[in-house]
């Protein structure tokens, strides 16, 4: 069967080591580097810089560290951590779905008990990032049914 | 679904660290699978029944509602 979505490999067990060295110094490293980018002058305007890319600072690190946590072997990989792993996966993206989706409604109950009005919080990135996982996987998924399907239908002919 | 793999593993005198290095996975997995929390795949239960000298359906028995 042809394979146009190359399946994904896990990463070698010395990069969850990587991973943990990542979320620890990936912070400093990142604001050592914008603190070199504005001494050299790279970045002229310090304030917006640092109002809006500071969440970049942050998250890179965080998220690389973790996805390497994520997408790296354990130390004694077999079938039941694969089986483990991906009921994880589907565990974390369904609870994704629902603390998203419940975001809304905590921020304004708070609005509400301070005595303001209620609002929308700006979680449209978050939305759309959820919205585009939850697209690629359904569309993965049709995928790869669709061409299971198309090879045992050629088998039988 | 219950299993045999305790009582055939005590026959052959092996330990669940013996058993796991044979068959290629952790000693984690071979207790989850004796303890019913782990269906294994069917290349496992093959391999299995293959060492204990047993037929899959004697070492894995369906039970009512499965």
């Amino acid at each position: 069967m042809k394979e146009m979505l190359p399946e994904v490999k896990l990463l070698p067990y010395r990069y969850k080591r990587y991973g943990v060295w990542v979320l620890i110094i990936g912070i400093p490293v990142m604001a050592l580097l914008s603190m070199a980018l504005l001494s050299v002058g790279l970045i002229t305007d310090r304030q917006s810089f640092f109002a809006e890319w500071s969440y970049l600072m942050v998250y890179y690190p965080i998220i690389i560290g973790l996805a390497l946590l994520n997408f790296s072997k354990e130390k004694d990989e077999d079938e039941m951590v694969q089986h483990l792993r991906y009921q994880a996966f589907m565990n974390g993206v369904y609870y994704l779905i629902v603390g998203i989706l419940m975001l809304p409604f905590f921020y304004n109950v708070f609005r509400l008990l301070r005595g303001a009005s209620i609002g929308m919080p700006d979680i449209g990135g978050m939305l759309g990032a959820l919205a585009l996982l939850l697209f690629y996987t359904y569309l993965s998924f049709r995928y790869k049914l669709h061409q299971t399907r198309k090879s045992l239908a050629a088998d039988a002919e | 679904m219950r299993n045999n793999i305790k009582v055939e593993r005590a026959k052959k005198d092996m330990t669940q660290e013996q058993l796991a290095e044979v068959l290629g996975v952790s000693r984690q997995t071979i207790n989850a699978i004796e303890k019913n929390k782990y269906l294994p795949s069917t290349l496992l239960a093959l391999k299995m029944s293959d060492l204990f000298g047993l037929t899959v359906n004697e070492l894995f028995i369906l039970e009512e509602g499965d």
